[in-house]
């Protein structure tokens, strides 16, 4: 009898070796769906932007960093060591996945565009941040925040460059979003859709036209571009 | 007494239901690399089924100086790989055991851990299938494994591949594991550049302007740039690792007098004249330059930059785009440095050589005093 009691409860105990108590973390599924416009983006294919230029590009690679999801309560989760390169992985999308997020109702998310400035300069090998992944420019001048390697035809049929390659510190944007519903991370898993739009880094409040203005690198004109990615360039679809 | 053990065994099963399967027995990883972290993480970077271990290196370097690899057992890889020239041969083509010339220059073996495509062509996706290719190549060592598999066994290797890989049995997979293991740990990071970076060193005033120029791509009216690392990227100084982004039309001939490049690996015309940009670390020991060791010295290399570039419908646009000056539209893309400029550039690139890595003993060759 005595033994038959201990068996029953070091069964239940083996049922309930592998069951968690009721989730305090999930995950989170941040997924990015690259656009040149309406149409879903593919390397090597011509696009026209606003200002009528026809180009196509090679490169495509956006640095976001620093995400932080918000409550309605005002508390906030950040996700930690959180640099994240992001760039058309499977067709035109890529996949972020976010571990340990605490469960609750969320209200907005928000991050930035480009890596923030403690580990920009650190040389330190952080989340996606690696010297050797083709975003360095030298450890005194950081990392490229977006980088894209393009070219377009121009009005006399030359072969010309989009070249477009921005950082520094006054280029990090931060992106803020509040869901049309709030988000509810529980049992399930959340999933977020983001769309980045390759035309609208050309479009407003600086219309970009190649003919005049087509390589970006630590220039003056590399700001218009920062101002133009902070501007509609992400937005939240759900 | 079952009764007694079952809630034991329970209990066990309950306590035990939640760890991972035991590991597969691997072999002691022993070997330390220790880059330096501005070349990047590497870990990630080491096949998970070739592991660098000391007895694997030791086996991959007899390997590498085994002339018994060759056909006529005059040549191993170290003869077109040469320690004191940075691992080249000196030569624009280099000559194999039927004295045929190759079509490529041989390149330098250095800090491979940061590549993910060999040869001039990137035809080849592994530094194990790189190993074995040369061997069996015809105009290269130009030898079949069967035959070469005996010789060393002849030899009495299988000691040493059953030290490295826990069996006697020697395969052409085991030899090219080896010899990958040795090529990956041909680590460069002791030049006077990296002692710079380290702190250890103060660059002259000609080399810290060399060094800015480098990479620093030009703005006219803002920025003078040499335009060298938007291809040669950070102190790895080597192309972007990722698929072929790393592979560059350097504006070397027309559309008509082109070799193929990249194109014969993708089939694909807009990689014509696409070729690996090679890590600069030891430029200055591994002349001559070029997938077909066109240029003799760097002042020839960094005039044809300046001024020297062909237009052709695959040149790379971070070359079109890459002037000290305002150039019109479809001009022959010029840089317009100074000779002073250029002298900086050359100095730096001198920075580039390591001593250290030329004269480590642990990547000599063992036979040294045997058989050369």
């Amino acid at each position: 009898m005595k033994i038959t009691n201990y068996s029953f409860f070091a069964l239940a105990l083996l049922f309930f070796a592998c069951q968690d108590d009721m989730p305090k973390t999930t995950n989170l599924q941040l997924e990015f769906a690259h656009k040149a416009g309406i149409e879903d983006f593919e390397y090597g294919r011509m696009y026209e932007n606003i200002a009528g230029n026809r180009f196509s590009l090679r490169l495509w690679r956006t640095y976001i960093s620093d995400v932080k999801l918000l409550k309605s309560d005002g508390e906030i989760y950040s996700v930690p060591n959180s640099y994240h390169l992001i760039e058309p992985q499977n067709l035109n999308r890529f996949t972020l996945n976010l571990s340990d997020i605490p469960t609750g109702t969320y209200e907005s998310i928000q991050y930035y565009i480009g890596v923030t400035d403690e580990e920009n300069l650190s040389g330190q090998l952080v989340g996606d941040l690696d010297p050797s992944n083709n975003m360095a420019w030298n450890w005194t001048t950081g990392y490229k925040f977006i980088r894209m390697d393009g070219e377009f035809e121009d009005n006399e049929g030359n072969r010309r460059g989009v070249v477009v390659h921005i950082g520094t510190n006054e280029n990090l944007k931060l992106q803020s979003f509040t869901f049309q519903n709030p988000l509810i991370l529980g049992q399930s898993e959340g999933h977020i859709l983001f769309e980045l739009d390759l035309l609208e880094a050309f479009k407003s409040p600086h219309t970009i036209d190649f003919e005049v203005l087509n390589d970006f690198q630590f220039n003056n004109e590399a700001d218009l571009i920062g101002e133009n990615y902070a501007n509609g360039f992400i937005k939240l679809i759900k | 007494m079952q009764h007694r053990i079952l809630p034991f065994v329970l209990f066990l099963l309950a306590f035990g239901s939640c760890r991972p399967s035991p590991e597969e027995i691997e072999p002691e990883i022993d070997f330390e690399l220790s880059p330096p972290a501005y070349f990047g993480s590497f870990n990630e970077r080491i096949p998970e089924d070739n592991p660098i271990t000391s007895k694997g290196f030791e086996l991959g370097r007899m390997l590498f100086y085994e002339k018994k690899l060759s056909g006529d057992n005059s040549m191993s890889c170290g003869s077109c790989h040469e320690q004191n020239k940075a691992f080249t041969d000196g030569k624009a083509f280099s000559t194999g055991i039927n004295g045929q010339n190759g079509e490529v220059s041989s390149m330098s073996l250095v800090n491979l851990l940061w590549a993910e495509k060999f040869t001039w062509n990137g035809k080849v996706q592994s530094v194990e299938e790189q190993s074995i290719e040369p061997i069996r190549n015809p105009i290269e060592l130009h030898e079949n494994f069967e035959d070469a598999i005996k010789k060393l066994e002849e030899a009495g290797y299988e000691r040493l591949f059953q030290e490295a890989f826990e069996t006697t049995k020697i395969t052409e997979d085991l030899i090219a594991k080896a010899l990958a293991q040795f090529q990956r740990a041909l680590i460069s990071s002791n030049s006077k550049y990296d002692q710079y970076l380290r702190g250890e060193y103060e660059p002259t005033s000609s080399e810290k302007r060399g060094e800015q120029l480098f990479f620093t791509h030009p703005i006219p009216g803002q920025l003078r740039g040499g335009n060298c690392g938007d291809c040669h990227l950070g102190p790895l100084t080597s192309g972007a690792i990722d698929d072929f982004q790393g592979f560059h039309n350097n504006g070397l001939d027309s559309d008509e007098n082109m070799d193929e490049g990249l194109m014969s690996v993708t089939g694909n015309s807009a990689d014509k004249g696409r070729f690996k940009t090679p890590s600069l670390r030891n430029i200055a020991l591994t002349a001559p330059y070029m997938h077909d060791g066109r240029f003799q010295s760097l002042e020839e290399v960094i005039e044809h930059y300046d001024n020297g570039i062909h237009q052709s419908s695959t040149l790379d646009i971070l070359i079109i785009e890459g002037s000290n000056e305002n150039q019109a539209a479809g001009d022959r893309p010029q840089l317009f440095l100074t000779d002073q400029e250029k002298e900086d550039i050359l100095a730096f690139l001198h920075m580039l050589t390591d001593q250290v890595f030329i004269n480590n003993p642990k990547f000599s060759n063992p036979y040294e005093n045997e058989n050369n």
